[in-house]
């Protein structure tokens, strides 16, 4: 079953169009991951995709049902839930009462239990009683993901993880994510670190200035070195695929 | 009226707005003539708030300057004329001012009437004084309106702040009561200071004991001032301020054990309105500016039935004493231009004005609801009585008249 | 004189008390909106009104009007956000607050025309004869006042630490994004906290009717009163608020008496600034610890 489709989407900030008519899809279970340089819409596309922004034209389905029109807080409810790239904790929180307040969105399922998420994370399970906001880098994101996957969703947008952290946080996280692979959940990764991205997607999507520049497996974009070309702009006239 | 919303409130606030704007936007029939006189028309012009906080000054007003008006014009009007009410709402002193000069200049009424207590009166007075428009206030204190002199200016049914004080003085001694130490509690406001100046200067005068407290405007805690007060031993105490800020004071210190104390309070607390705040209110004084309360005699409660009549229904608190002294006022109005012997140019009224006796409602067939007002040359204050007033059995009435102090 | 310090400091509890529940309604509002809401005072006077038309006009029970007031006035709150400020949600915060400030006067404003009074007066919940405590009268009025607004901030602080709705308004206040992200709509929240806001200024009103009195002026007291103890308090979480109600009213009380009668309203904002001064946050502000 498809996860997610997105066909034509298009989001703006007054003339500026950041998402161009975007369209891509993910299966159940898999892990995509949306490559591309500084500027490409990365972050435009999978928030308007989770609520956050408004989307100017464009449908979004989830588990096959249309939810271009729902806000962010209906659409983790159903069970599309977001890590975003700043993380927006509640810094006066504990890691406890954020984990608590996320089981808010688990509406019509059985949250995931904390004890699984400690599991997945322990040092959380460490700093229980510590406020968010005086948790170190590494941890506030490793939090931001828990928090996600408290609301025990059925696709994960993941947006730039690892960025800012050292790469010893990257390789938990790495192998953190694999592990909600394994679960059965779908991933969306946006990531410009090739090392995660590498790690754990198996199809790829290219953007370049809002545009859907290249698809294709994982392993076929490392041959091919699309990063390269994308990130260089070589793709700029060359919408073959 | 079962149920409560404020959809109702709102509701009957809107329809109260739109019946307010159309009163007000009702264009005059007798505007732009010179003077305001029409071979069948006299155009009174008035001021006054009609909503914000004296808004309780300025409808009465309205209303039973026009009930006067309709009275007097049922019974064929003055000099062949019917009277006119032109009123304008304003409350703050700009907006008095600028009322007041419409009126004037543009309305060009025949007088000009302040029925918006002193703070209208005061903010006016110098433009009255200026043109010179025949000008008679019915509600304000002030001596802003009185000072200097002005042969334009006459005031009615209102006295001023030395002959009130004087008579809240003398209430202390009524009915053999001896005070020993008296204690003043007063609002920091305009109104309360300019009688505890004048209550101040005769206890002086008199070397009488006494202290002073005062309070906020609005207050509703009078704690440290009544502990003062009963360190001191006072065993009378005049409150000036509104019937609420008195009211509750005399209920606080009810409640500390500060019983046996006389309380005279000021005009402005006289209301029924501080009963309920008391529950049992009786015993305390203060003075009327009329000879009965509604309700007290049988010319005060035809009052009361016809006010509702020609309202449809009498708002929470009225008649209230602004209501006595409009519809008052409004026949004292009839009787001076009646006493131009229909001359009717300004200098005429002015000059015959100046010359009333006993002026007000009883010559024409209306209700005896005010003392009546009279006027020389010299002094333009029409009334100089004040009534004695008491609550008794729960209900104000006016013991006895106290003639100028 | 005990007896005397004593009568001073139990007005100011008393006093302190009503604006504590006062503050506690615009914490409420602000914690989860953003949004000081300076309608407050106006909805507590609606409360106050709304009693005395249950105790006075239609003689209805007393404790009719402690359960019918608070969750009419939420109503009204909730729909008053719905209808007015839901437009407004992308407009500047400057424009909320003139939008707050001006449905409270219309408000009273709308109360005035229909009800041209100066005062209504409500009786007390308890009339009988004072209780008598080292030579202190303390009326029963009294006595139910400061427990029953102090019994409902504490209330409130456990509804807010522990309940689902206060961790979601918590939430909102850390965070607007994240909170969407756990689930809580804005909308709900916000007219959620609206209402219990409104729920709040009405008890406040039903609790304040019978010492004051209904009137206009009253809309304008509670608000002041209620924004200097939420500023002291640090305008974030009800323990502040209740600390700044009791603090002002045991300020302003004490100034009253043994500085100067006429200091009583000075002693409020000289509270404020030196609060301010000290801790510009106020004394009860939720702080995150170290800032990463």
């Amino acid at each position: 079953m498809t996860a997610l489709r997105v066909s034509g989407l298009t989001v703006t900030y007054g003339p500026v169009v950041a998402v161009n008519e975007l369209s891509f899809a993910i299966e159940s279970g898999e892990t995509l991951v949306l490559l591309g340089p500084n500027g490409a819409g990365k972050t435009s596309a999978v928030e308007a995709i989770a609520g956050l922004l408004p989307k100017r034209r464009g449908a979004v389905d989830f588990l096959g049902k249309d939810i271009s029109r729902l806000n962010a807080s209906t659409i983790v409810r159903r069970g599309l839930a977001l890590v975003p790239q700043w993380r927006e904790l509640f810094r006066t929180f504990t890691v406890e009462e954020t984990l608590v307040a996320a089981t808010t969105a688990a509406v019509g399922r059985a949250p995931t239990p904390l004890a699984a998420v400690y599991e997945l994370f322990p040092v959380l399970q460490e700093r229980r009683q510590q406020k968010a906001g005086s948790l170190s880098g590494g941890e506030q994101q490793m939090l931001a993901i828990a928090r996600a996957l408290v609301t025990n969703p059925r696709l994960l947008l993941l947006d730039e993880p690892s960025a800012g952290l050292s790469s010893g946080i990257t390789r938990t996280l790495i192998a953190a994510i694999r592990r909600i692979r394994q679960s059965g959940v779908a991933i969306l990764l946006v990531e410009q670190n090739m090392e995660i991205a590498r790690a754990v997607g198996e199809r790829c999507c290219m953007l370049a200035a809002g545009r859907l520049a290249w698809s294709g497996s994982m392993q076929e974009a490392m041959e091919r070195n699309e990063a390269e070309r994308v990130y260089f702009g070589a793709h700029r006239h060359d919408d073959t695929g | 009226m079962r149920n409560f919303n404020v959809r109702d409130v709102l509701v009957g606030a809107c329809s109260l707005a739109a019946g307010a704007a159309l009163i007000a936007g009702v264009p005059s029939a007798a505007r732009a003539q010179v003077n305001g006189v029409t071979p069948t028309e006299i155009s009174i012009g008035a001021i006054g708030a009609l909503t914000g906080p004296l808004a309780f000054i300025g409808a009465p007003g309205r209303d039973s300057l026009s009930m006067a008006f309709d009275e007097i014009n049922a019974k064929g009007g003055v000099c062949g004329r019917k009277l006119h009410l032109d009123f304008e709402a304003a409350s703050s002193p700009a907006e008095s001012i600028a009322a007041a000069k419409k009126l004037v200049e543009e309305d060009k009424v025949f007088i000009f009437v302040l029925a918006s207590g002193s703070t209208g009166a005061a903010a006016a007075a110098d433009y009255v004084r200026q043109v010179g428009v025949p000008t008679y206030n019915l509600y304000g204190s002030t001596p802003i309106i009185r000072n200097p002199f002005a042969k334009n200016v006459f005031n009615g049914a209102v006295v001023p702040v030395e002959v009130s004080a004087g008579a809240l003085i003398k209430m202390f001694s009524d009915g053999g009561y001896k005070p020993k130490k008296f204690g003043i509690l007063a609002g920091t406001y305009a109104f309360p200071q300019a009688t505890l100046k004048a209550a101040e200067d005769i206890f002086k005068r008199d070397k009488a004991d006494f202290t002073v407290e005062q309070f906020d405007i609005g207050a509703r805690d009078f704690t440290s001032q009544l502990v003062s007060l009963q360190r001191q031993n006072v065993d009378s105490i005049l409150v000036l301020g509104s019937f609420s800020e008195a009211g509750f004071a005399i209920k606080q210190a009810r409640e500390m054990g500060m019983t046996n104390i006389r309380w005279v309070v000021d005009g402005s607390a006289v209301s029924s309105a501080i009963v309920p705040i008391l529950g049992n209110a009786d015993g305390i004084r203060g003075y009327y500016n009329a000879p009965a309360f509604p309700g007290q005699t049988p010319a005060t409660r035809e009052f009361e039935a016809r006010l509702k009549k020609f309202l449809g229904s009498v708002p929470q608190g009225r008649p209230s004493i602004y209501d006595l002294i409009g519809y008052g006022s409004g026949y004292v109005v009839a009787e001076a231009i009646q006493a131009t012997h229909c001359q009717l140019t300004r200098g005429n009224l002015i000059n015959a004005w100046s010359h009333l006796k006993d002026a007000g409602p009883t010559k024409r067939g209306g209700l005896d609801v005010t003392f009546p007002e009279s006027y020389t040359p010299t002094d333009h204050q029409g009334v100089y009585r004040i009534g004695a007033a008491i609550v008794k059995d729960g209900k104000w009435r006016v013991y006895r008249v106290i003639n100028k102090p | 004189m005990l007896g005397e310090l004593g009568f001073v400091l139990l007005a100011g509890v008393k006093f302190g008390a009503l604006y504590a529940l006062a503050a506690l309604g615009l914490v409420v509002v602000h914690k989860a909106t953003k949004t000081v809401n300076f309608a407050h005072g106006a909805f507590a006077m609606l409360g106050a009104f709304a009693s005395f038309l249950i105790v006075v006009k239609w003689q209805w029970a007393y404790w009719a009007a402690y359960l019918l007031v608070p969750p009419a006035i939420g109503l009204v709150a909730a729909a008053l956000e719905f209808v007015v400020l839901r437009r407004l949600r992308q407009a500047d915060m400057f424009t909320v607050v003139i939008a707050t400030i001006f449905l409270g006067i219309a408000l009273a404003e709308a109360f005035r025309l229909t009800y041209n009074t100066e005062l209504l007066a409500v009786p007390a919940l308890f009339t009988g004869p004072p209780l008598v405590v080292e030579g202190l009268f303390i009326t029963r009025d009294t006595a139910w006042v400061i427990a029953g607004a102090l019994a409902t901030a504490v209330a409130c602080i456990i509804l807010f630490r522990y309940g689902r709705f206060g961790r979601g308004m918590r939430a909102m206040a850390a965070n607007i994004r994240g909170a969407q992200l756990c689930g809580y709509s804005i909308d709900g929240v916000y007219m959620l906290a609206w209402f219990l806001g409104g729920a709040l200024a009405g008890l406040t009103g039903v609790f304040i009717a019978p010492v004051t009195g209904v009137s206009v002026d009253l809309a304008i007291s509670i608000i002041t009163a209620g924004f200097v103890a939420g500023v002291i308090g640090g305008f974030d979480s009800p323990q502040g608020a209740i600390v700044g109600g009791l603090l002002l009213g045991i300020a302003e009380s004490l100034a009253a008496a043994y500085v100067s009668s006429a200091m009583k309203n000075c002693v409020s904002f000289l509270l404020l600034f030196v609060v301010l001064m000290w801790r510009p946050e106020g004394l009860f502000a939720e702080r995150a610890g170290r800032s990463v």
